[in-house]
Parts: structure tokens; C-alpha cells; sequence
């Protein structure tokens, strides 16, 4: 977060009415800002702004730091904080929301490309309709993580030895309904 | 049989209610067609009719215009119903005569369109106008009322009620479930924010309660029937058997010494042991033991009998039962108070699982220095702790549990951590959301805590672990928390953990408001009269309430509330009489058809059948006039005074009679019909002749 | 038994040896699980992320898929049951989601109205086959081996069905079934990091590796867990990279590993040889020979 004065006129004044309208957004206006779901996360540390500050954030307006932000990124959807919060708010859900407006948005904080994972799990799943666990992994580490790819060689070694990892694709059979599927839910989805 | 009434003579006010009514209804035009009506006499509009000009409007008309009805189009009932009534008494109007019609909450305030505001305005008008017609006077009732009141529960707010009354001199029965009274507050060690002792100033007053002439003070001992009426209610009372007799013990103690069987302490929260025979605490009020016979090993396997064999006043009486006692009150005060979260029911606060995770009256009774540590703070396994943490708001603020805020917690945690520092130097966290420290003296000892090198850290402990929170750490529990002022989460090993549970209603609370007709809310707390106006008092004119069973509260609050439900009750009692709401009903032999619906569904059993005399008797005291049976009656044979199905018929055709009239557009000087003649004429001969 | 049944992704690859140990289960115990014909992927977690309506979908598409067959399926990814649990949830509902969904699954010609229950494997393995019926076909009590039940996340929360969110017993009731010891340990429904061991390894590894830690320090020798990428990510965590061929030390066994190893089924047929770390078939071998640790597990 660049450290300035918040004028109101910077602010989305309407981000926290726009969360709030959500089917994840119930309750959300109850926040207590207890911490709760902060002190629970066990990804916290790692995140620039813990799940409690992001609804204070949410509160201010600021949605251009909120999906910039890498919290949404970091969550692992654990639901650790949903089952503990005591207004009932679903965090999850809305970190979900999160990353979905993130992406819409194209606000991705440029620390992570955690995004990149699970746009590339979609695209294999919306084209074979099953997980193709060695073109995930080829296309997401050979392509942006080569470093990384090297020194995970023995693991995928290992992983190729004990037939962990496949090389062919599974395909759903009936492709051409299952097409329509996807096409139709994906155009539903931006309807919103 | 009564002469048929003249024409009725009628004034109707229009109320502006400043702008509440005349911003969207146009009250002139209004007033205006309401003096067209027939049998209205004058019509007028004014700015504020409940102010004093206003009412003297209404009674200078009355005098001079020898009006016999008053229509006051305004606001609901439940406001100025009484100002209007008194109003017109005081004019030598019976204050039957005047109705209000509600051209506010359920008018102005509830339609958009002023037009058609002004018009739904004119028919509520013509329609009450039309009910007005037919009215008759009504007088209410006056009864004598007992001059004894019953206070239920013995912890402070029931002491305080009950000395208040006796001393006022009234009789009154203190009924309390335990063998003594005392309640939460003889749990406690010190009190907030004066740090006294709250032994010290209960027990004088618990001594009072057991010394006063007028308090017939009855321990170990349950209500189990309510009958009767407002003023006059008999309360059947079950006095458990002791064991002992009070007369010929002079708690020596001895047999509690010497008892072999041993229980686990509930005052003491369970830990700690008591005997089978046992006081409540050594103050207890009165002092003299009982004998639990689910772990006395007499009443159980037939041996032992040491405490008779000890006992040299020879107090013990194994043959002891229990007894009914029927008594005669005319007011009651319920001050059951309150049971605390289980907190076993929040998993991640590890209570139940680790031994040294304290619910907060495990702390308070371990401080007391005549609790079960002998009020030592030692974690389980004896030492002193090092560090403890306090966490605010167990239960209270969540939707899973309580939603509300407890009142109380924070300021008993600050005291707690007070205390740990003042006994042992410990370094002391308190983990909060919001600190609440509303009342006399409350945020200036937040302050001196502030001053005393508390840490506060404001976040909701997310967890507390017995998992180190670096590897040496091995017996210590760790608390999980975000500091949300610092922005990081935290990690903090602590010797000892105390919970701020939240206050809940007791668990019979249900049963005991059924049993009195007391409402309660959502939560399952005593609902009062009005929440600012009457936090004391119920929607039964004869009934209050204080304490912590209607919400929680701090002692303060607790103790104004019983005095203020003390000083409804000696109101009532004062009086000598209480004045019974005068719409009643009558029944009629000729269509009764005996089939005893109206006798089921009544819901103050006001209803009976006289098997002998063959008719169904109305109560008169027992009858609240709420007209279920009149709505129930199959032969329409029951009717309700000034709610007769002829006089509401006639309201309804008044109504309609405008909304025609408005259609046509026509001057509005509806002649009075047929057959609303008729039907008036009706509703007044029908009236006469049950009052014949 | 006839139970229709949804795999998953993982059963036929990174978790391979979960549906082979499952299915051998099934043929000793008598119960026929019929594969959904044609089912594609759930359409959890990482699709979630970028597009709501589409991983509702998908999930529908096996329910709907399901529907015809029967009303009872079982899955053995807690991940997939809470995806597929959500859908019925918003078939449930009704509202706008559920018509969006509706008309995405028209546009290929099916149908769903929300009559198929899905159950994970631990639910199906207690409250279907019941452990009455485990304990009979026990055939190698497992004696000697102390066993961390490690549940995750996506399994307790946010739904936990017939179990408790925070203290869990189901698992410990079929390890004891078993005949085997359980060891109890802080943080059995801690989150193993998901799909972070992929997208930021070292925070994978440090979650998963805490969870490990814990495990050893209540004295386990043999971890259990329901989930294919639970039991994936702590043998990744375990899997020492500088020495890919050290021998597993603590072996990570899927759930239906654990009820087959019980059931008598052979290493071979429980798929041991295709885990991430070396030597699990030895060392399960060895573990029940492990001495008694001197005090007992500390929680």
C-alpha cells in the first residue's frame, strides 16, 4: 500500500455495498474487526495484509489495494477462519471473490503468479474436462519457473518412476455436449 | 330495559402532530369531512393535541357542546390513550367514549403518496367515528390487593427487593432455590471498580434478609403454581426436605467435618470437595446445613447416619419431607438471575482439555481466599504462573452463541488481571475487541490498570495450543492471536488462561416464565414493559423484575433495578385496590350452545362451566378483555363490551361508506342509511340488555 | 452393496494407489462401486478462483450424470465431496446461481434436481459399511503400529456431516477397529498448504512440515489421512530432496492403504510402491515391530 493521505474522492465508495451484495457478502457488514480470523490463518504471515485488515480495507473503499493486494493469493482455503468467526462471515468465499475480481480486474499483485496456476488448471479442465497433472505442471513450471522446475527434478523423477504422473491425457468422452457445458457457464459467469 | 340513546353528539380532533402527521396528510381537508359526518357536532385540527391547549380544546368542548363521544385522530393508542381518557374524565366524560384513530404509525407514517394518505386518513376517521357512535360507558373495576409480596431469588437484586419492600412494611416471602441466599455475588472475591470485598458488603445484607420481621425467608425451596389474579395470586410453594432442623441446629459444623462422603464443590465450580452435609460457604444465610441425598450414603445404600450420631442437638432428621406451602401475595418480583457459558462449547479455547484453562468463576472462587486454593493463584500442577492471559468476550458477540455483549466481562477481566499482578507479579495479557467500561468510576480504573503494565492486546484469541510456541516451551499453552492494533499476528506461551464467559439466562428460565405468563426475548431473557420507559416491570401490572434475569448487568444496575420493581410493587400495594381493565365480556344464555370452546381456548382461564346452574360463568377478575373467545364463540354468543359484532359491523360500514363516497366524488353528507340505522339501533339495544 | 461412486482426478493419477487400494477394499468386502460414467473434473479450488458458475458446473455435470443411477455416491477427495456438497447446497437454495448452473447443464442437454448424496470415504467406511463390518474382515490386526489420524481442512470444514469440526474421532474410530493404536497429535485438522507445495513450495513445505513435526513428536510411526493431496504434500514435505533414495522413515498412507493393509491386502495391491518416498512397503513391514515409545503420546 503506497503510504498516503486517503482522500474520499481516491476511494470506491461503494466496494463495501458491492461485497456486501455478494451471496458470499452476508454478514459481512457485521465485521467486528476482532482479529479472529487473522490470529487463526495459518498463511497470515505470509500475507501483505492479514484477512482482518482486508475488511478493514474492504470498509475504506480502497478496492484498488484490496485486489492488489496477495492475501486473496495466499489464502488456501483452509476455512479455518469461516468455521471461528464469530459474526458468521463467509471469508473464504469472499477471498474466493476476491480473486475472481482480481482477475476480472487484471489488479494481480505482481509478487505471485499463484493466478497463473489456477488459470492454467481451468484451461486444461475447461479443454479435456479431466486434470492433465503433467501438462499442469510442465506448462506452469517449465514455462514460469524453470529455476524452481530443476530442483524439483528428483521429485519428478520419483514421480514419473512410480506412474504418479501420466503422460496421456484423460478426456471426458462426450466432448462436444461437454463444450456446450463449459462455453454456456462461462458466458453465465460474466453475465454478472 | 335502558331508553334508546339520544342522538349521539360527537367531537373529533385532528392532530397535526407537528409534521409527523401534517407533512403528508392534508389534516384541514380532513378535518373537514370528518365535521360533515353525521353526528359530529365539531371538528377540529390543531398542531399538538396532547399538549395542554390541545386537551383543553377537547374538554371546553365537552362542556359546552355536551358532547357524548370524542373521536382524536392522532397517533397509536399505546402513546396518549391515557391523556385523552384523562382528558375527557376529567371534562365529566366517561373515558370509554373516547377512541383514538390511529392517522400516524399506521397512516403518515406509512404511505407515500399524500393524496392517498389524506384519503385512507378520512376512512380510519369515519370509521372510528362510526365505532364512537355506539359506544357505551364502561367502568373499570377495583379490587383489593394483598398487602405481601413474593420475591423469587435470593442473590443481590432479590435482597435488595425484598429489604426495600419489608422495610416499606410489607410482608414478604423470598423464596430461593439454594439453601442460602447470596447468589452469583458470594461467588465473588472483589467487586469492581472499588475492589471491596464482596463478602463484606453482601453479608450484612444477607444477615438482614434472615433477621427481618417482615421477610419470611424460604431456602431449598421452589415455586410450583401461580394462580389467582392481578392483586390477589396465590403461590403454591414446595419447601424441600433439609434433613435438618433449622429450630435445634446451631451450625457447629461438625457434621459437615465428619460426613465421609465426598462431592465435588459446585460453588466451588467443581473443584474443591464438600461433604454429603453441607453449608453453601461459611457466610451462608441460613446457616444451617442440608443433607443432598443423592450422595448421602444413607439416603443411598442405608449405612453410615455419623452426622445424627455427632449431631448433640439431635437436629438430624433422616424422616425429614418435603412440604407445600401455599401463600397469598398481591405483588411479585422475579429476580432468578443468570447461568454462565460453558465455554467446553468454543473447542479452540482448549477449556476442558487442558486442566489450566480457567472459566472466569473457576478464577473468581480460586482468588477468594475461601475458595479451593485458599486463594493462592497456582496453576494445576501448584506453581505460580509467570504469565497469563485473559481472553474478553467467551461466547458473548457471536452469532453462534450470544449475540449480544455481556455487560460485565470486561470489567471483570481488568479485575482479574488486577489481582494476578497485585497476588503474583505475574506478567498479565488481556485480549480484547472492544474495551467496555461504561459506569461510575469504570473507565477511570481501566486506566489505573493501563498504569499497572497490563498488556492489552486488542484481538480475538484465534486459539489456545498446548503446541510450544517455540521448542522449548513444552508445558506451556500457547495463544494465537492477532494484534490488530500492531498489525501482526502473535504467538504467546502463557502459564495460565482465563476466560471472560458471557451471562446467559438461567436454563429454566423458560419454565419459570411460563409459569408466571413473563415473556422473554429471543435470547430467553425476561422481556420488560418498555426498555426505556419500564425496565422493571412486565406487561402484568402485578409483576417485575430485576437483575440479571432480564439481561445482564453489573451490580449497581442490579440493585437501582430491584429497588425500582421494590418501589412498583409498594405502589401497588399502597393503593390498597388495583383497578381491573374494564372491557370485559358477556355471554349469552338463549344462543350458548355449552359446546365449551371459549372455556379451552381463554388464556387466563377466565372461562368455566357451571355444570350445576348450566352456564358458562365469566371471571371478572380473572378477564382481560382480550376478546379471544368472543373471535372462538361458534354461536357468536360471547361478545366483548364495545366490541360487539354489531359495533364492529357499523365501523365497518362507516368505512366503507366514506371509501363510496370518495369514488363518487359527492359532497360528503352521507345521511345515515337504513340499515346503518338499523344496525346502530341494533348494536344499542343489544348493548341494553346485557346491561339490563 | 451397489454404491455409484465419483473419483477424481487424482484416483487415476498423482493418487493412483487411493482408487486401487479402494477398489481391492471393495472386492473383499463385497461391494460393487460403479464408476460415473464419463465424469469430468470437480471444478474445485483452482477453478473457484477464476470462475464460479464454471466450477459449479462442472461438479453438477457428475451430479447430474449420477442422478439417473441412483441417489448415493461416495467419493474418496474430501476436496471433491465439498465441491460437489456446495453444488446440492445451491440446488438446495434455489435462486440465481442454481438457474445459471441449470441452464449451463441444459446447454448439453442434462438435467440435475438435487437428489444425490454425496459422502466422503470416512463417512462411507463408518456409517455405511460400519465398523462392525471392518472389524470382522480384519484379517492382520495392525498391532504395534501407532497411528496419526490426520484429517486436513476441506473435510471438518466448513461442513464437518457426521463428525465434530475441531476434535474429529471418526478416523480414530477405524484405526482402533483395526486393531492399531492411535497417537494423538496437536493440529490434526491443520492444513497441509493445498496447492501452495506447486505455486510457493517453501511455504508447502514448512505447513506441511509443521504438521510432521507434530506427528512425530506424539510418537507415530505410520500417518493416516483421507486426503490424495494431504498425504501427496507430506510426503513431499518428508521427501528429502539432496537424498531422493532415503528410505521413508514415517509412512503416509491414504485411508483406504490403512483399511487394506488391515484387510490383509498385499503391498502390491496397496499401491506402497507408488509413493513419493522410497521404502514404504519395508517400513510398514518394520513399524509393527517398533518398540513402545517409553512415555506415553504427549498432545
Amino acid at each position: 500500500m503506497k503510504k498516503r493521505v486517503l482522500l474520499e474522492s481516491e476511494q470506491h465508495k461503494d466496494f463495501l455495498e458491492e461485497i456486501a451484495a455478494l451471496p458470499e457478502g452476508e454478514r459481512v457488514l457485521s465485521c467486528l474487526q476482532c482479529g479472529t480470523c487473522s490470529g487463526t490463518c495459518p498463511v497470515a504471515p505470509l500475507m501483505d495484509y492479514a484477512p482482518r485488515q482486508i475488511f478493514a480495507m474492504i470498509r475504506a473503499g480502497m478496492k484498488k489495494d484490496v485486489l492488489g493486494s496477495l492475501t486473496p493469493w495466499m489464502c488456501s482455503s483452509c476455512y479455518e477462519c469461516t468455521v471461528k468467526c464469530p459474526a458468521q462471515i463467509k471469508i473464504t468465499e469472499i477471498m474466493y471473490a476476491l480473486k475472481r475480481a482480481s482477475i476480472k480486474e487484471g489488479l494481480m499483485n505482481p509478487e505471485t503468479d499463484v493466478y497463473r496456476f489456477y488459470k492454467l488448471f481451468t484451461e486444461i479442465v475447461s479443454k479435456y474436462g479431466r486434470m492433465h497433472e503433467m501438462l499442469l505442471l510442465m506448462r506452469y513450471m517449465a514455462l514460469h519457473h524453470p529455476v524452481t522446475m530443476m530442483s524439483q527434478l528428483p521429485v519428478g523423477m520419483r514421480m514419473m518412476m512410480t506412474g504418479a504422473l501420466q503422460v496421456q491425457p484423460h478426456r471426458v468422452k462426450n466432448a462436444e455436449s461437454f463444450q456446450k457445458i463449459v462455453e454456456k457457464a462461462t458466458a453465465l459467469e460474466a453475465q454478472q | 330495559m335502558l331508553p334508546k340513546k339520544r342522538t349521539p353528539r360527537i367531537g373529533v380532533y385532528v392532530c397535526h402532530c407537528g409534521s409527523n402527521i401534517a407533512g403528508k396528510v392534508d389534516v384541514k381537508t380532513v378535518t373537514d369531512t370528518a365535521g360533515k359526518l353525521s353526528d359530529v357536532v365539531v371538528s377540529r385540527d390543531y398542531q399538538f393535541m396532547c399538549s395542554e391547549p390541545g386537551q383543553e380544546l377537547i374538554r371546553q368542548d365537552i362542556k359546552d357542546l355536551e358532547l357524548d363521544g370524542v373521536v382524536v385522530a392522532a397517533c397509536s393508542p399505546l402513546m396518549h390513550e391515557k391523556t385523552f381518557r384523562r382528558a375527557c374524565a376529567t371534562a365529566g366524560l366517561n373515558h370509554y367514549l373516547m377512541q383514538m384513530a390511529n392517522i400516524r404509525e399506521q397512516c403518515s407514517w406509512v404511505t407515500e403518496d399524500p393524496a392517498a394518505a389524506t384519503e385512507k386518513a378520512k376512512v380510519i376517521i369515519s370509521g372510528t367515528v362510526g365505532w364512537v357512535r355506539n359506544l357505551r360507558p364502561l367502568a373499570e373495576r377495583e379490587v383489593p390487593v394483598v398487602p405481601a409480596v413474593l420475591v423469587l431469588g435470593g442473590g443481590i437484586a432479590g435482597i435488595q427487593a425484598a429489604l426495600q419492600c419489608a422495610d416499606a412494611g410489607y410482608k414478604v416471602y423470598l423464596v430461593e432455590r439454594k439453601q442460602s441466599v447470596g447468589g452469583h455475588m458470594a461467588m465473588l472475591d472483589k467487586t469492581f471498580p472499588t475492589l471491596d470485598c464482596s463478602a463484606c458488603i453482601l453479608t450484612p445484607k444477607m444477615v438482614s434478609v434472615g433477621q427481618h420481621p417482615n421477610i419470611e425467608l424460604m431456602t431449598y425451596s421452589e415455586v410450583e403454581g401461580v394462580s389467582g389474579y392481578a392483586g390477589n395470586m396465590k403461590i403454591k410453594i414446595r419447601r424441600k426436605a433439609t434433613c435438618v432442623d433449622t429450630e435445634k441446629c446451631n451450625g457447629c459444623g461438625i457434621c459437615q467435618e465428619k460426613c465421609p462422603a465426598k462431592v465435588p464443590n459446585e460453588f466451588e465450580q467443581g473443584k474443591g470437595e464438600r461433604r454429603a452435609i453441607y453449608t453453601l460457604f461459611p457466610q451462608a444465610v441460613p446457616n444451617t446445613p442440608v443433607i443432598d441425598r443423592e450422595n448421602c450414603i444413607y439416603f443411598q445404600k442405608a449405612k453410615c447416619r455419623a452426622c445424627e450420631k455427632l449431631c448433640k442437638r439431635a437436629a438430624i432428621n433422616f424422616e425429614d419431607q418435603d412440604k407445600i406451602v401455599e401463600v397469598d401475595v398481591g405483588a411479585i418480583i422475579l429476580a432468578t438471575g443468570h447461568s454462565v457459558f460453558d465455554a467446553k462449547e468454543m473447542p479452540q479455547y482448549g477449556y476442558g482439555r487442558y486442566p489450566d484453562v480457567y472459566s472466569s468463576l473457576e478464577f473468581e472462587r480460586m482468588v477468594n481466599a475461601g475458595g479451593y486454593t485458599q486463594g493462592h493463584i497456582k496453576t494445576s500442577d501448584g506453581r505460580e504462573p509467570e504469565t497469563v492471559g485473559i481472553i474478553h468476550c467467551v461466547g458473548s458477540r457471536d452469532q453462534r452463541y450470544m449475540p449480544y455483549c455481556s455487560e460485565v466481562c470486561c470489567m471483570y477481566s481488568l479485575k482479574f488481571a488486577h489481582l494476578i499482578r497485585e497476588h503474583t507479579g505475574a506478567t498479565v495479557y488481556n485480549f480484547y475487541i472492544d474495551m467496555r467500561c461504561v459506569g461510575k468510576g469504570y473507565e477511570e480504573f481501566y486506566d489505573r490498570l493501563l498504569n499497572e503494565n497490563i498488556r492489552f492486546v486488542r484481538g480475538k484469541v484465534a486459539s489456545v495450543t498446548g503446541e510450544p510456541a517455540n521448542g522449548s516451551e513444552r508445558d506451556r499453552l500457547t495463544l494465537q492471536v492477532e494484534d490488530t492494533l500492531a498489525g501482526v499476528v502473535r504467538k504467546i506461551p502463557v502459564d495460565m488462561v482465563i476466560l471472560a464467559n458471557g451471562l446467559l439466562p438461567q436454563k429454566d428460565a423458560e419454565e419459570v416464565g411460563r409459569l408466571f405468563g413473563v415473556s422473554r426475548n429471543k435470547a430467553g431473557f425476561f422481556v420488560e414493559q418498555h426498555p426505556k420507559l419500564n425496565p422493571f416491570g412486565t406487561s402484568n401490572s402485578c409483576i417485575f423484575i430485576a437483575g440479571t434475569c432480564c439481561d445482564p448487568k453489573d451490580i449497581p444496575y442490579a440493585v437501582s433495578q430491584a429497588s425500582a420493581a421494590a418501589s412498583g410493587a409498594i405502589t401497588l400495594l399502597s393503593q390498597g385496590k388495583v383497578l381491573v381493565e374494564a372491557i370485559g365480556v358477556h355471554a349469552n344464555d338463549e344462543l350458548c350452545s355449552r359446546c365449551l370452546t371459549c372455556v379451552s381456548i381463554c388464556p387466563y382461564k377466565a372461562l368455566s362451566y357451571d355444570s350445576e346452574l348450566d352456564k358458562t360463568i365469566v371471571d371478572e377478575t380473572l378477564c382481560h378483555g382480550c376478546g379471544t373467545c368472543a373471535a372462538g364463540c361458534p354461536a357468536g354468543a360471547i361478545e366483548a363490551d364495545n366490541f360487539t359484532d354489531a359495533q364492529i359491523l357499523h365501523e365497518i360500514e362507516s368505512i366503507l361508506l366514506m371509501e363510496k363516497l370518495m369514488k363518487k366524488e359527492e359532497e360528503p353528507r352521507p345521511e345515515v342509511e337504513e340499515d346503518t340505522g338499523a344496525a346502530a339501533g341494533k348494536a344499542v339495544e343489544s348493548q341494553a340488555e346485557y346491561h339490563a | 452393496m451397489k454404491y455409484l461412486y465419483y473419483p477424481g482426478c487424482s484416483s487415476k493419477g498423482t493418487s493412483r494407489a487411493y482408487e486401487e487400494s479402494l477398489l481391492n477394499i471393495c472386492h473383499k468386502l463385497d461391494i460393487e462401486l460403479e464408476e460415473i460414467e464419463d465424469w469430468n473434473c470437480c471444478g474445485t479450488t483452482s477453478v473457484i478462483a477464476v470462475n464460479k458458475v464454471l466450477s459449479l458446473t462442472l461438479g453438477a455435470r457428475n451430479l447430474a450424470l449420477a442422478e439417473p443411477k441412483g441417489n448415493e455416491m461416495v467419493t474418496p477427495c474430501p476436496s471433491c465431496w465439498l465441491l460437489l456438497a456446495k453444488v446440492n447446497t445451491v440446488f438446495h437454495e434455489g435462486g440465481a446461481l442454481a438457474d445459471k448452473v441449470k441452464q449451463a447443464l441444459a446447454a448439453g442437454g442434462l438435467t440435475y434436481s438435487g437428489t444425490v448424496n454425496v459422502r466422503h470415504l470416512l463417512d462411507f467406511f463408518v456409517n455405511v459399511v460400519g465398523l462392525e463390518k471392518i472389524k470382522k474382515a480384519v484379517t492382520n490386526p495392525l498391532t504395534g503400529y501407532r497411528v496419526a489420524p490426520y484429517y486436513g481442512c476441506q473435510i471438518v470444514r466448513p461442513y464437518a456431516e457426521s463428525d465434530d469440526t475441531y476434535n474429529p474421532q471418526n478416523m480414530e474410530k477405524i484405526v482402533e477397529a483395526l486393531g492399531a493404536q492411535v497417537a494423538p497429535f496437536e493440529g490434526k485438522t491443520a492444513c497441509c498448504s493445498g496447492t501452495m507445495m506447486a505455486t510457493k513450495k517453501k511455504v508447502g513445505v514448512e505447513m506441511s512440515g509443521d504438521i510432521l513435526k507434530n506427528i512425530k513428536r506424539a510418537m507415530a510411526n505410520v500417518v493416516v489421512t483421507p486426503c490424495p493431496l494431504c498425504q501427496l504434500n507430506l510426503e513431499l514435505a518428508e521427501f528429502d530432496e539432496k537424498q531422493p533414495w532415503k528410505e521413508a522413515e514415517l509412512p503416509v498412507l491414504n485411508l483406504a492403504q490403512l483399511v487394506g493393509l488391515g484387510l490383509g491386502l498385499t503391498p502390491k495391491e496397496l499401491g506402497f510402491s507408488r509413493s513419493i518416498l522410497p521404502g514404504v512397503e519395508k517400513r510398514i513391514r518394520s513399524a509393527r515391530s517398533d518398540k513402545a515409545p517409553l512415555e506415553t503420546a504427549q498432545v
